[in-house]
């Protein structure tokens, strides 16, 4: 329960990063914060040598934020109309681009965070002295 | 390894481009990309903002139609706020507009505007904005207000937030460019080239060739046959002025030909060919030299017109002078109008339309005079032949018997990423931009390349406080000549068709062209401000324009014996509103919205008598057959209003279709039997040659027998039966009602479909006083109605709405207005305070930048 708790404690906190990154930065604020996470985890919590939790985290982080900022902007402006229009600019169902607009972020982070935890093993594997 | 390679792959998809789509990264972010344009789509209840250069605080309120009242203690002020206030409503639309202007369109939408951007330029129309800069003085009024203008413009565009950039930036991947006082003139050109270009000299060349040059001068006449002039004359009522027409002459054998390719070569007008089948008889041929690019559906009356009518008190009910104008121009959406209300206390309240890009109101009212306009339509384009050194590489002209060189001036077309897209030498003579045309290289000479006088004279219209105050305040505009009618409180009305017109030397003609090797062609001066075509206060009690031949050529005027112009449009709009003006005494505010929309036509007034008399002629004569007694059937059955309900007027255009077609069927090279006509003769000479029922013209060539009139006229109305049954069923089936078949189309100005609105019925037909011909996308653009009284009272629309957001209430929430052809009352308060609460929907305040 602790841990499960601990865990969500940690998704709301990374959700929230992502959400202040891409404000800050745009959609390159969700690979810088991922990848910094992803390094971050792997060197603090001792996780599986592929950061695969902390990749995890980030994924679902990230969807989480930009549906976050969609049901934002959906509250403040006419966005069904804008999906649709969209959607027929795109020749495709609006719904897809609303999903893209879902995955792309997860998929984005997931990489970024996965990237990073592999670098921080990699970089602490190095700095560990050579045992013969 | 698969995470780095995902990694890759969302990067790349998220910042590279493939093909038209915008990067996936920046599009999809949902603070700053597309979806943050729903944010914006509505204006908030409070935002406050700041300008640089701002004297004092400027207050704006956006009343409940959407429309910003600016209050400021200067005009500077007053047009800084202006210029923040369009950009935040229609930022990509000015862009757009300014580009198209300055032959740089290609730098916001890559390749496909290459070939706009060459015709702009080598209309030389960037240079010429470069030159009316240079030539204005950085202290006179003029100045000051375009860099004002201009600084409102750039402080929205530093000032607004990620949500605001428009989306046709983000679908396109583009940030918006800083604005600059010369793209208020690149604007003007723009407009310029919109409503004053013509190339008359070169179709009457070309219709030359195929049938001579006597029938030539005929059919695209000095004088419209047909005459109701703007400035009244003795004769009240549509009057023909002859009838006869030439007959054709022999075909030029060589030129027959060449004449096409001769258009070809300098005109930026579509010129499309119909080879293959013979075509359907009564289907519009391709767009001839005559009726092409601005003139939408060939074959049929220009819609790019507009109309303005005022009644003096005495023959309005409430005894006050009434004003109603409508531009007829591009229908887009957002649309080409922008409304607004400006005061600055003791100096300046004015309300009325600008075109987003211009500062400044250009159609609308004080509380003393209202003004509107109509285009002139005047020849204010000349062509020269010149002699050149080298027919291939140029580098002199020949001017009397000396070499001159020529200016070169090398235009480089880049992309959106500043790549060079091509690179060209456009060439010019003392008279203007040099090209190749009539088989040699011609100049061109062209009042809107030495414009500068309409700034002037739009910014100091509203300081008038009468209609003489008003005539005076504008005598120094120039370009576009316009049909100016104003209105004031005390009841006067005025007229004057306004502009610069070139004085040529000899018989004066400029529907020819000159020339180039001597001085002697060129141009003697500029027409003086007493002899343009004017009236006041006529007795009559009204006056209407409607793009007609200002005055009558066989009446006393002061214009009487001026070249002002050739092939004019016919004055069915004309006609049709001066009779229902003669008819009421007593008109009303509702009279005048009501007539805006009017479906009577006085066109279909005069052609169908002719087609009935010519099928109960030819049913006497035992030769009109059941078809043909079955279309007269139907013809007789129209009261001739072009209502969305009636089912009657599609057949009688396509009779007309028919007619226009057997009637110039001699326009077709002989060597291109298949090709398109030459040229279309308005209307108004199909008239006159009504009057002739022998004329050769009405002779179809490909048939050994002689036919007449009637022969012509009866069939065209039979085989017009046939055709519109085939296309659309039986005669009351209901698919021939008129609101299915013809339809208002608002295109986007990047032609998004899910942002135009398509295929509105609307009620109206090819030269009703709201006219719908060609493909829909021109008519009204702005409906205005002002009753000058002790209180102004003023109501209007337009298509479209204030916001460029396609996804706001605001972007196309007049339309159904517009469509009923109903008005809203215009709100115009005296002072900050004069809105009720309930009335204002947002509220902008404008401090000086910190």
């Amino acid at each position: 329960m602790t841990r499960i708790a601990a865990y969500l404690g940690q998704l709301i906190l990374v959700t929230v990063a992502l959400i202040a990154a891409t404000a800050a930065i745009g959609w390159w604020g969700i690979a810088i914060a991922a990848f910094v996470w992803g390094m971050w985890a792997a060197h603090s919590t001792q996780q599986d040598a592929h950061g695969t939790r902390a990749a995890t985290c980030a994924s679902i982080a990230a969807a989480l934020a930009w549906t976050s900022l969609l049901l934002w902007t959906a509250a403040r402006g006419p966005l069904p109309a804008l999906i649709t229009a969209l959607g027929q600019i795109a020749g495709a169902p609006g719904s897809v681009l609303v999903v893209a607009t879902v995955l792309f972020p997860a998929l984005l982070a997931w990489s970024a965070a996965t990237v990073g935890s592999a670098l921080s093993a990699y970089l602490v594997r190095q700095s560990l002295p050579t045992s013969h | 390894m698969i995470a780095v390679l995902v990694l890759s792959a969302c990067i790349a998809i998220g910042s590279i481009r493939f093909g038209p789509a915008p990067p996936l990264g920046p599009a999809l972010d949902p603070v700053h990309g597309i979806w943050a344009v729903a944010r914006s789509a509505e204006l908030p209840r409070t935002a406050a903002g700041h300008i640089p250069g701002l004297s004092a605080r400027v207050d704006v309120r956006y009343d409940g139609r959407n429309v910003p009242h600016i209050f400021a203690t200067s005009e500077a002020d007053a047009y800084r706020a202006l210029g923040y206030v369009v950009a935040r409503d229609r930022l990509f639309q000015i862009e757009v507009q300014v580009r198209a202007g300055a032959g740089t369109l290609t730098e916001l939408v890559g390749a496909p505007a290459l070939s706009e951007d060459r015709d702009t330029r080598r209309l030389g129309m960037p240079r010429a904005a470069e030159r009316m800069l240079a030539a204005l003085d950085t202290t006179s009024a003029d100045a000051i207000e375009m860099r004002a203008y201009a600084d409102g413009v750039n402080a929205w565009i530093d000032q607004m937030g990620p949500a605001d950039l428009p989306i046709e930036y983000q679908l396109l991947g583009r940030r918006p460019r800083r604005w600059a006082p010369i793209d208020a003139l690149h604007l003007l050109n723009r407009m310029s080239r919109t409503l004053s270009y013509d190339r008359v000299e070169s179709a009457r060349e070309v219709v030359a060739r195929v049938v001579g040059d006597s029938a030539a001068r005929a059919l695209l006449p000095l004088h419209s046959p047909l005459q109701q002039p703007i400035v009244p004359s003795a004769s009240a009522v549509l009057r023909l002025r002859t009838d006869r027409l030439p007959p054709p002459g022999p075909p030029d054998a060589d030129g027959s030909t060449m004449g096409v390719a001769a258009l070809r070569d300098g005109s930026s007008r579509a010129f499309g060919a119909t080879g293959g089948a013979p075509p359907d008889p009564t289907a519009d041929p391709a767009p001839d030299a005559t009726h092409g690019a601005t003139h939408p559906g060939a074959g049929v009356e220009a819609t790019l017109g507009s109309n303005n009518w005022a009644v003096s008190p005495r023959r309005t009910q409430a005894g006050y002078a009434l004003l109603a104008g409508d531009p007829h121009l591009e229908m887009t959406l957002p649309s080409l109008w922008y409304e607004v209300h400006l005061v600055v206390p003791g100096q300046l309240d004015v309300a009325g339309v600008t075109i987003p890009g211009g500062p400044g109101v250009i159609l609308g009212f004080t509380r003393d005079v209202a003004w509107t306009f109509t285009n002139t339509g005047s020849d204010v384009m000349d062509y020269y032949a010149e002699t050149v050194d080298d027919r291939r590489d140029p580098t002199q002209y020949r001017l009397d018997g000396v070499w001159h060189p020529l200016e070169r001036r090398l235009e480089t077309y880049r992309g959106p990423a500043g790549e060079i897209l091509a690179r060209e030498v456009v060439l010019y003579t003392h008279r203007g931009p040099l090209r190749p045309g009539g088989g040699g290289w011609q100049s061109m000479r062209w009042t809107a390349l030495e414009g500068g006088g309409a700034f002037g004279a739009l910014r100091a219209a509203p300081h008038a406080h009468s209609t003489a105050e008003w005539l005076r305040a504008t005598a120094g505009y120039d370009v576009p000549a316009q049909n100016m009618l104003v209105a004031d409180r005390s009841g006067s009305i005025a007229i004057r068709s306004t502009g610069r017109y070139p004085l040529r030397p000899g018989d004066g003609r400029g529907d020819v062209v000159r020339d180039g090797s001597t001085s002697a062609s060129d141009w003697t001066g500029a027409l003086s401000l007493d002899r343009y075509p004017a009236a006041i206060d006529p007795p009559q009690g009204y006056l209407a324009s409607n793009n007609q031949e200002p005055v009558d050529p066989d009446a006393p005027s002061a214009a009487r014996g001026v070249y002002l112009g050739a092939d004019w449009p016919s004055p069915w709009r004309a006609a049709h509103i001066n009779a229902l003006l003669r008819a009421d005494s007593l008109v009303t505010p509702d009279d005048m919205r009501r007539w805006q929309t009017d479906p009577g036509s006085a066109r279909a007034d005069y052609f169908v008598p002719y087609f009935l008399n010519a099928l109960r002629r030819a049913d006497s004569g035992g030769h009109a057959g059941p078809r043909g007694r079955d279309a007269a059937r139907l013809l007789g059955e129209w009261d001739r209003r072009y209502t969305r309900e009636n089912d009657r007027a599609v057949l009688f255009e396509a009779a007309m279709r028919a007619l226009r077609n057997r009637a110039w069927i001699r326009l077709i090279p002989p060597r291109q039997p298949h090709g398109p006509r030459v040229a279309t003769p308005s209307d108004a000479v199909l008239a006159e040659l009504l009057a002739d029922p022998k004329s050769l013209w009405w002779d179809d060539p490909r048939t050994p027998a002689i036919e007449t009139r009637d022969d012509g006229l009866t069939a065209s109305l039979t085989v017009a039966l046939d055709s519109v049954t085939a296309r659309y069923g039986p005669p009351d089936g209901g698919g021939w009602e008129w609101a299915r078949i013809r339809h208002a189309n608002f295109n986007h100005l990047l032609y998004m479909r899910p942002f135009s609105r398509l295929g509105l019925p609307v009620q109206g037909g090819i030269e009703t006083l709201s006219p719908s011909s060609g493909g829909g996308t021109e008519g009204p653009s702005w409906r205005m109605v002002v009753q000058l009284g002790p209180e102004v009272h003023a109501w209007a629309t337009y298509p479209g709405g204030q916001s460029g957001n396609p996804v706001s209430t605001r972007y196309a929430d007049r339309l159904p207005q517009w469509l009923a052809g109903t008005l809203d009352s215009v709100r115009m308060p005296h002072a900050v305070s004069g809105l009720a609460p309930s009335d204002i929907r947002a509220t902008l305040t404008l401090d000086p930048a910190r």
